[in-house]
């Protein structure tokens, strides 16, 4: 081929030349951008344009493509068309084009552009269009849509969808089970059977509804279930994109760029009405949020020297500040929920960079940045639940993040790789600790707190006043690492590794240490194996172990309760938090039951009866101790270890044999309760075969397995309570103990309200895709089937009273019967889904630059999950259904299209 | 201790730090001594004749379709040639047959050449530019042995790797578990490419643990996530601390992206109150049916709440921290 040949391209050296081509794209767009839909390049065999015969000129102009055409969708669901816009059913179109152009190769000019634009019916849609001068600057600027839909059957009694107000309907009415309690909100009268069953009287008696009940059964569900309306929950974020790159000289790059994306819809989120009551309601709450996003850097070098700077911004705007809701429970009351606050982040990040003989390098980097937030408070304080005021009417948050990292690379022998690393990063919390004074959601002040008018307190600060400090989170991490690589033979090493890492963790304000662990120290010991190319055959195998160690702390929770320092009225003689010291005990108290003679003094008003500490002594309204013994996973010692092994074989030229196998096991080894053990492993077979005759078949499987072992107790307190109901009720059925006296005298070390759950996920993945061509016909097909399987294993029980064991006038259970049964625990039912999908596509090339494309996807979802189940009406008694069903469905969408090459 | 107290205390650290390493640079630079420039190439268009009038557009694969692409543009003096990537090649120029060129990329080819020898043609520019791969020495990819031919493939018009749709094709050639979880019932878009696996991940070695693109995972998510970036005035710790504690972000059984189901998830770390209390499958709809002595106790067909539909989520909505003076317990 000679120069003159290749000199086929577009002539354009200048950049007024590429006008005509830029107006003609910008007619098709304005033309096409009002078509429908388009069908997604899922499946990506479909994007490519059929091959024709090759010349220069083919192959090295930039080329114009545009695809087109329509399609159609045999059914509706949400979950099919979650992210790829082909949620409704119905004919779409199908719109891509992606158009090159500007200088020949082989001219001395080094203009391009590029128009770009797919999916433009969807609301996927995406354009792109950059034009520059190579090694001089570039100009780009992109549009696009991303759909989240989210749920298609949702539905709810309220008004207001899409505000941030949310009324119920004048005609609500509480829903009760009229035989139970008349004016006790009970969400199980919303269905007729769940409803309607027969309950024990005063006297004992399994009794069945009165006509009268059940009339005022039915007349709430007449009133009520037509007010539930579906709404269609999903969100779309829309992006613009701008930049610039610059080569100001050979040695001076600086790349600039801004996007402002604006992200709006509906999506659920659940909102306690009564906290007390434990009662709460899904609402379909409106998002309207504005990100933009700037960077900015320089990039020099002088030599072998490389330096540069950068900034990064990002300013997260909420435009809506709270959801107010009307109470389900008492039309005459409603409370608010604050939103995710508006948000800043400045960050400059330098890097330096040089090289050395023997291939050495070293590159420095660090960063500092800052992330501020200070939206203003909600101030509506509904229900009296911020009666006492704010200490401050915004956050003013700050937190300073700070990175240094340096890494330094060299090849020291002739056999020998080394690699030093040493990583600091501070995340430094910088917000002001104040405290805050509230009262639970929907709960009226009652009693008078052991802290009211004391300690700078409002005098008025009930029992049940949560008297609460903000901890704002601090960590630092100091990672140092090792590696030395060897060749032990050609193309084949051996390499070892060490890792250190530690992490401080503090509450920068805090009256007292606020992390679980204020210091974890974690070390890694590895090695692996590489082999690369050798007949066909490329391998490798790693092996790492790592202990991590840390101090516990159990009193951290204190953090929260700034009165834990103070003393209480009520006769204490010093603060829970001086009382734990001098005992060594925790918030939970000592690990035993009843005292066998009365406590007295400080322990008989902070371990009463040897239980955990009052909630009320350190000023909260729920107890936040923690069992003893437990560690929380993300801090807890640990021994884990890792290993991977991966194999190609490149058998033949057509067949190639791909298996890899990784396992990542954690022991928790000093923790009690909380995780114990978290397993993961997974093994992957792929082979893929290849004829001249361009036939490619490629098989793979999956098999991913996580397991993760955990152990709770359901404590009680310790009592001296004797029987249920009346005297004579006395016996317990199973369990650890044989009477109430004894159960409850041991209630809060009983054996058998320990209990273990094991979660365990098991994923299968199986699938092909393969291709041929034959001459102008391009097929291919894709065929994919993945199973998802999560259980959850529960061992253990609870104590349930026996619903005849009732107070007089009913009669006394008979003798030998049991006043309370111990009730194994269940499993949970298995959350299941099975996807199977299968595209094949066409593409045949009837005209020189003319392809028909052809493509259909098939999808059929099988989906169950406990979880939806329990949304429907009559399945839960204290939280509003919401109906929404688990995705089962068999669509198909398929389409034709004609790309034009020019 | 106040604020601006350790902000001056952290200040201090971090120049200490960074002091220490600047010194560190230094001393290399003079224990080490600059590395000598590079060989050139002849990068011109003549200089390609001598492989194109061979390797032309009949060739077996398209081989001229590079001039579309940027390292072809002959108006830019940096392209690199036919030779400024395989080598200057004299050998396979006077025995074509019997000689290799210099550095062979074709992974099927059995004169492959080294990772290392392929990386160097590549490194000879992108790491002596402006946009030189700082972080690609010692990273993972580079330690495990990745050619930048392993994704990247030069002569394509479009690479695979570059277009967001195949991307995760090229990644999950290797990375096939995390391309088998893209596929998981909750997931984020990474088959429709609105999000890419370099949307996370730097693959050319970054600041950040794990390739992440930004310096931790926070940082990371919330380039996207920006609301649940915070500060909050109710932080929750796991969630500062990071976002996998919780999440797994290439794809789950369990929405949304979950490692495990609610109300267990958060029953790992709480075991106070209520969160203490054996939520099991007894009487979920759809599970076991559990009774006492026979009897069905009215009220007791239900697992409370926090056991059932949305679990914990129900009423502590706010789990990735509220901003409401009243929200402690995240159910504001």
């Amino acid at each position: 081929m000679t120069t003159s040949a290749k000199k086929t391209g577009t002539d354009c050296n200048r950049p007024g030349c590429v006008r005509g081509d830029i107006i003609a794209c910008l007619l098709l767009l304005v033309f096409f951008g009002s078509s429908t839909q388009a069908y997604s390049q899922a499946n990506p065999t479909t994007a490519a344009p059929a091959a024709t015969a090759p010349t220069a000129a083919s192959q090295t102009t930039p080329g114009k493509t545009a695809d087109f055409g329509v399609g159609g969708v045999s059914g509706s669901s949400y979950k099919f068309g979650e992210y790829n816009g082909l949620q409704n059913s119905g004919p779409f179109g199908v719109g891509n084009f992606d158009f090159r152009g500007g200088a020949a190769y082989d001219s001395n000019s080094a203009w391009r552009w590029q128009m770009k634009g797919t999916d433009l019916g969807l609301e996927t849609r995406s354009l792109y269009a950059e034009f520059g001068k190579q090694g001089k600057f570039r100009v780009y600027g992109s549009y696009s849509e991303m759909l989240a839909n989210r749920s298609d059957s949702f539905q709810t009694p309220y008004l207001g969808a899409g505000t941030n107000n949310f009324t119920l309907p004048s005609t609500w009415l509480l829903p009760v089970v009229a035989q139970k309690s008349a004016t006790a909100q009970n969400f199980r009268g919303l269905d007729p059977i769940a409803g309607s069953g027969s309950y024990y009287s005063t006297a004992g008696v399994l009794t069945a509804p009165t006509a009268a009940q059940l009339l005022t059964n039915a007349t709430i569900r007449a009133a009520d279930l037509p007010l539930f309306h579906n709404v269609n929950l999903s969100t779309k974020r829309t992006k613009v994109e701008f930049g610039m790159k610059l080569q100001l000289a050979s040695n001076v790059y600086v790349p600039v760029s801004y996007s402002y994306e604006h992200k709006s819809g509906l999506k659920a989120l659940g909102a306690v009405t009564s906290q007390v009551s434990e009662n709460s309601v899904i609402l379909p709450i409106p998002i309207d949020f504005d990100t933009s996003q700037a960077n900015a850097a320089v990039f020099y070098r002088f030599k072998q020297l490389l330096v540069s700077a950068a900034y990064y911004g990002s300013y997260f705007t909420d435009n809506i500040n709270s959801y107010t809701y009307q109470d389900v429970a008492d039309l005459t009351k409603s409370a608010t929920l604050a939103t995710a606050p508006s948000n800043q982040f400045n960050q400059f990040t330098f890097t330096a960079m040089e090289k050395f003989k023997h291939n050495a390098k070293l590159v420095v980097s660090g960063s500092y940045g800052r992330n501020t937030q200070d939206d203003p408070f909600i101030t509506a304080a509904q229900n009296g639940q911020l009666a006492f005021g704010l200490p401050t009417a915004s956050l003013h948050g700050l937190v300073v993040s700070s990175l240094v990292n340096a890494k330094f690379t060299a090849e020291p022998a002739k056999k020998w790789n080394v690699v030093a690393h040493y990583r600091y990063a501070n995340r430094d919390n910088q917000t002001p600790v104040n405290t805050y004074y509230f009262q639970d959601a929907n709960e009226s002040k009652s009693g008078t707190s052991a802290f009211a008018g004391l300690y700078g307190n409002p005098a008025t600060l009930g029992s049940n006043t949560n008297i609460y400090a903000n901890r704002p989170y601090s960590d630092k991490t100091n990672q140092a690492e090792g590696e030395a690589e060897y060749a032990i033979a050609k193309k084949q090493w051996f390499a070892g590794e060490y890792k250190w890492e530690k992490v401080d963790r503090s509450c920068p304000g805090s009256w007292i240490d606020c992390s679980d662990a204020r210091t974890t120290s974690e070390h890694t010991l590895g090695a692996s194996w590489n082999k690369t190319s050798v007949a066909g055959f490329t391998g490798r195998a790693t092996y790492d172990y790592s202990w991590r160690r840390g101090a516990y702390n159990e009193n951290a929770f204190l953090a929260l309760v700034p009165m834990a320092n103070q003393v209480p009225t009520g006769g204490a003689s010093q603060s829970l938090y001086s009382f734990l010291k001098s005992t060594g005990l925790n918030g939970f108290g000592p690990l035993t039951n009843l005292p066998g003679v009365a406590l007295t003094g400080d322990a008989a008003i902070y371990t009463p009866l040897n239980n955990a500490v009052p909630q009320g002594l350190y000023g909260s309204r729920n107890a936040i101790n923690e069992l003893l013994g437990l560690r929380r996973y993300t801090v807890a010692d640990r021994n884990r270890q890792k290993a991977f092994v991966d194999l190609d074989w490149q058998a033949t030229e057509k067949f190639t044999l791909h298996a890899n196998g990784e396992a990542d096991s954690n022991d928790f080894i000093n923790s009690t309760y909380g995780v114990k053990k978290d397993l993961f492993w997974e093994a992957t077979l792929d082979a893929s075969y290849t004829t001249a005759n361009a036939f490619v078949l490629d098989v793979y499987y999956t098999y991913d397995h996580k397991r993760m072992r955990f152990r709770g107790d359901a404590y009680g307190s310790n009592s001296t309570t004797a029987f249920v109901g009346q005297a004579a009720d006395t016996l317990v059925a199973g369990g650890c103990f044989p009477t109430v006296a004894t159960k409850n005298a041991s209630a809060k070390i009983d054996p058998c309200l320990s209990y273990t759950k094991d979660d365990t996920n098991k994923y299968d993945t199986a699938g092909f895709t393969l291709s041929k061509s034959a001459g102008n016909l391009q097929l291919a097909a894709q065929v994919l089937y993945n199973r998802g399987r999560s259980y959850t294993e529960v061992a253990g029980g609870s104590y349930v009273n026996n619903p005849l064991a009732l107070a007089a006038p009913a009669p006394a259970l008979p003798a030998g019967t049991p006043a309370v049964f111990y009730i194994a625990a269940q499993n949970y039912p298995t959350i299941r889904d099975d996807e199977f999908t299968i595209t094949p596509t066409a593409s045949y090339v009837f005209k020189k630059k003319t392809t028909l494309k052809a493509f259909y996807l098939f999808q059929k979802m099988m989906s169950s999950d406990w979880a939806y189940l329990g949304m429907q009406y009559g399945t839960g008694t204290n939280y509003l259904p919401s109906n929404e069903i688990a995705p089962n469905y068999a669509i198909s969408a398929g389409g034709l299209s004609l790309l034009y090459a020019f | 201790m106040q604020p601006a107290t350790i902000a001056d205390q952290y200040g201090k650290e971090t120049m200490r730090k960074l002091i220490r390493f600047i010194l560190i640079f230094a001393g290399a630079a003079i224990l080490f001594g600059a590395r000598p420039a590079q060989a050139q190439v002849d990068r011109s268009l003549e200089g390609d004749k001598k492989c194109t009038m061979c390797h032309d557009e009949n060739w077996t694969k398209p081989i001229l379709t590079i001039y579309q692409t940027k390292h072809g543009v002959k108006g830019d003096k940096r392209t690199p040639g036919c030779q400024g990537c395989h080598g200057e090649s004299l050998q396979h120029q006077g025995d074509p047959g019997g000689k290799s060129p210099e550095v062979v990329f074709g992974k099927k080819s059995k004169n492959l050449s080294t990772v290392a020898t392929r990386n160097a043609s590549c490194l000879a520019c992108h790491e002596n530019d402006t946009l030189a791969r700082s972080h690609w020495s010692g990273s993972k990819h580079e330690t495990h042995g990745v050619a930048c031919n392993d994704c990247h493939d030069g002569h394509a018009i479009t690479q695979k790797v570059l277009n967001p749709v195949t991307q995760p094709q090229v990644c999950g050639s290797c990375h096939k578990t995390q391309l088998a979880q893209s596929h998981r019932f909750s997931r984020h878009p990474i088959l429709e490419g609105k999000v890419t696996c370099s949307s996370c991940h730097n693959v050319h070695g970054s600041d950040g643990n794990t390739l992440l693109a930004k310096e931790t995972v926070n940082q990371t998510c919330t380039t996207c996530h920006a609301e649940k970036r915070g500060p909050f005035l109710w932080e929750h710790q796991p969630v500062t601390d990071s976002c996998i504690n919780c999440h797994t972000p290439h794809g789950s059984n369990l929405s949304p992206l979950l490692k495990v189901k609610v109300p267990t998830l958060c029953q790992t770390c709480h075991t106070s109150d209520h969160a203490k209390n054996l939520y099991s499958g007894a009487n979920l709809p759809g599970g076991n049916v559990t009774t006492a002595n026979g009897q069905i106790p009215l009220g007791s067909l239900n697992p409370p709440a926090q056991g059932n539909a949305r679990g914990c989520l129900g009423c502590h909505s706010t789990i990735h921290g509220s901003n409401h003076p009243a929200g402690a317990k995240f159910q504001r």
